[in-house]
């Protein structure tokens, strides 16, 4: 044993003790009870994660309740266990590595770790918290405080008030971040996925993640695939969308098979500011070729709006918009593209307003699909697009079996290229060939016959 | 040019003149000779002397005929019209840029890709010093396109009816014999027929005592049906892996092609000898080899992904496609039941 094992066990010994000795009926059973619990009692919304390994019923056989224990989403490592846990909404927490620690180690709370530099680094960052937590009792004060002032005794007046309201706001906002940031508990907490998106800190750190990199590929395809200047003189995405067609993941801008995309996407959409607003989304296929005005259309291929979305919700399936409280004005019609067309890029727009839209208008608008703008649908209703994300089509082999099912017409159409006159004159032919082939030749035609 | 050839003539006077001395007039012929301008011939025409022979005269204007001409500079000119594909410039190096709707071929010459009207620009936004060379489509527009507008863009294609390839690939080559040959595998009648025992249900009259019996059962039932499954699953591989297609080849030989031949050896991506190895290092070395096989195989894998998944969502749509015929029969079936008593009500 070594020198501080030595001097840390009576302290290790007291403190398990003590964990046992609180009362704790799945305490018996399993081996995690008390992280389990510390990290119930931490977030507000781990209503799921308590439900998950549901307590097994006395009088059942031993195996039932092995198998119980193994539906721990904070320590199993078993494939069938996990498997089940992501089926049932409840996905295992971190990684596999982690698990395994979490179940082969004692069961000391994170905060009481018996390590005099982990203990002493905690006091600062504590102190530091208060000295935050004391800020923000500050700046509230005085936000009550301009909110409560006369605009007549500032010398702006109303807008210069409106002006100091916001920056203290920010202010406030920015201090409720410094506070937590330092916490490793919640940056334990966000890692495992079980970060509360109704608090700031959790806000913050996801949108942090989600620039780090995602926002990144979004932004490129947006500019690669020239959507600002095609669809939108200019957008910067706010909020994280991602697109899944039947439950696979797609990366922004992959070419889809149009047998998969037959069926609507679901979203996650994520947004990063705090309070409640609506949703719409919009697809948009931004290539319809035009042989008319020899030009490309765009077509409206899904319209939703009034769908109630906060930062606490993350899953949109768009075949079941109605069901989040949305409206559907234009339903989903599959991509599609015709033979030998370019690609087509289809758009994913999601768009913020404040007040409610009338889908019936929205219907009568864009109802017909065709010539669809999305600077149209911002002035129609308000909405500011702040997410985006995108796939593509092009023909394939299932493309005209889904025209045919969708009753869309125009499977039959291919497009070829156009072929251009040469602009120099048209020149006779020469050489030996070109003169010998007149009927005095026949006799040659075996090597007259090919003549370019 | 001149000034500069003037220039150093000048200083040597200037410093001639600076220097003490009594001026001569041969210093000050010297000094006007020094003052004159330096051009060739000029020069030469004033002193009245011709030294050089006859054939000499002009010889500078001369080009050297041992080079190819390489006639470069542009092609086209600011709103001509062209077609996709014309030069438009010729150029060592770029001295203009592609721009709009242009392309920058191999040796930086710039082809036009759309048929359109010349335009030669400067985009300050593109880039501060740079020329471009652009194609437009309409002669009156102007380039560059104002930055925040939707790219002005042409299809360029014409609607056409689209074949539908209905021919059945031919079976028989022109001299009358199959293209291919199917040599099968021989498998063991047995093993081979070998189908999964059709159910294991729990026989309806099983007392409550005995469900422990029923249950053990059920088990040994489950395990054996996996263990035919298994076998079956092992005879379709082994089918499947010994089963031979012979291809006619042009000397009217029949033998597999190249790539069956090599799969012989194993799947894709596999290489002899990485089973067991003597030492780290050759370990290493295979994984390097490996590697290198597998490299290019991801966009394989990818497309074997989606052809996987295709093959589940056909699946899925074929079972419920079964599965609503099977209950339009019974309905079907119900109502011609249903038909025939009320038929045997009325004969009652």
């Amino acid at each position: 044993m070594s020198r501080c094992q030595q001097v840390g066990r009576p302290i290790l010994r007291s403190l398990q003790q003590s964990v046992s000795s609180r009362p704790c009926s799945a305490a018996l059973f399993s081996t995690t009870t008390t992280r389990l619990e510390d990290v119930v009692a931490d977030t507000t919304s781990a209503a799921s994660s308590e439900s998950a390994p549901p307590p097994p019923p006395s009088g059942k056989p031993t195996d039932e309740e092995w198998r119980q224990r193994r539906l721990d989403p904070n320590t199993t490592t078993l494939r069938w266990a996990e498997k089940k846990l992501i089926k049932a909404g409840t996905p295992p927490v971190g990684s596999r590595r982690r698990r395994v620690a979490i179940r082969t180690s004692e069961n000391i709370p994170f905060e009481q770790l018996p390590y005099q530099a982990f203990q002493e680094a905690r006091k600062i960052l504590q102190e530091d918290r208060q000295e935050k937590l004391d800020k923000i009792v500050a700046a509230t004060a005085r936000l009550r405080f301009l909110k409560q002032t006369d605009p007549k005794t500032l010398q702006g007046g109303e807008a210069m008030k409106a002006r100091r309201i916001d920056s203290a706001r920010k202010y406030l906002d920015e201090l409720k971040i410094q506070a937590d940031i330092n916490d490793p508990l919640v940056k334990r907490r966000f890692e495992d996925g079980l970060g509360d998106m109704s608090k700031p800190i959790y806000r913050h750190l996801a949108d942090r993640r989600w620039r780090a990199m995602d926002r990144k590929i979004i932004a490129q395809r947006i500019s690669q695939f020239f959507i600002v200047p095609d669809l939108l003189p200019k957008f910067e995405p706010t909020a994280d969308v991602k697109l899944f067609f039947r439950g696979e993941k797609v990366s922004p801008g992959e070419i889809l098979d149009s047998r998969i995309t037959e069926v609507p996407p679901s979203l996650r959409v994520q947004v990063f500011d705090k309070g409640e607003r609506l949703l719409s989304v919009a697809v948009v296929d931004a290539d319809v070729p035009n042989t008319e005005n020899d030009s490309f259309d765009r077509r409206c291929h899904f319209l939703a709006a009034n769908i109630p979305w906060d930062p606490t919700k993350n899953s949109l399936p768009l075949s079941r918009v109605a069901a989040a409280g949305g409206d559907v004005a234009v339903p989903w019609l599959p991509p599609f593209s015709q033979k030998g067309a370019p690609y087509h890029r289809l758009a994913i727009f999601v768009l913020e307003h404040k007040e409610r839209v009338d889908p019936e208008r929205l219907k009568k608008l864009y109802g017909g699909r065709d010539g669809f703008a999305l600077a149209s649908l911002r002035n129609a209703t308000q909405a500011a697009p702040v997410g985006f994300n995108m796939f593509r089509t092009v023909w394939d082999e299932g493309t005209a079996a889904v025209m045919e099912r969708h009753a869309i017409p125009g499977a039959e159409v291919e497009f070829k290229r156009e072929k251009y006159e040469s602009l120099k004159p048209h020149r006779k032919a020469r050489g030996w060939e070109a003169k010998r082939q007149g009927p005095k030749y026949k006799f040659l035609e075996k090597y007259t016959k090919r003549i370019a | 040019m001149q000034l500069i050839s003037l220039r150093r003539p000048m200083q040597a006077a200037a410093l001639n003149s600076c220097r003490p001395q009594a001026a001569s007039p041969a210093f000050l012929s010297e000094l006007v000779s020094l003052l004159r301008l330096d051009v060739g011939h000029s020069s030469s025409g004033i002193s009245g002397r011709r030294w050089a022979a006859v054939k000499s005269q002009g010889a500078y204007k001369l080009k050297n005929k041992k080079t190819i001409p390489k006639k470069l500079g542009a092609k086209r000119t600011g709103d001509q019209y062209v077609i996709p594909g014309n030069i438009l410039y010729k150029q060592r190096g770029t001295i203009w840029h592609a721009g709009e709707n242009a392309i920058l071929g191999r040796d930086h010459t710039i082809h036009a890709a759309v048929a359109g009207y010349v335009k030669y620009y400067r985009d300050p936004a593109r880039h501060p010093t740079r020329q471009y060379i652009g194609v437009t489509f309409r002669k009156e527009d102007k380039l560059p396109y104002p930055p925040n507008a939707p790219r002005v863009r042409r299809l360029g294609m014409v609607s056409v009816t689209r074949k539908t390839e209905d021919t059945a690939p031919p079976v028989l080559s022109s001299s009358g014999i199959p293209l291919k040959v199917v040599r099968k595998a021989v498998v063991p009648e047995a093993k081979a027929a070998a189908t999964p025992t059709e159910s294991a249900a729990t026989p309806e009259t099983a007392a409550v005592a005995d469900v422990k019996a029923v249950k053990r059962t059920q088990r040994q039932t489950a395990k054996k049906r996996k263990a035919e499954l298994a076998a079956l699953r092992a005879a379709q591989r082994k089918i499947q892996k010994e089963t031979r297609v012979l291809h006619l080849q042009s000397d009217y030989s029949y033998r597999e092609h190249n790539w069956e031949i090599g799969r012989l050896v194993g799947g894709a991506g596999r290489v002899q000898g990485a089973g067991r190895t003597q030492s780290r290092r050759a370990m290493l070395r295979v994984r390097r080899r490996k590697k290198q096989i597998v490299f290019g195989t991801r966009k394989a894998e990818a497309r074997r992904r989606r052809e996987r998944r295709l093959e589940v969502m056909k699946r899925a749509a074929e079972k419920k496609a079964k599965k609503a015929a099977e209950v339009e029969k019974m309905a079907a079936k119900e109502k011609g039941k249903g038909k025939g008593q009320q038929k045997t009500t009325t004969a009652a």
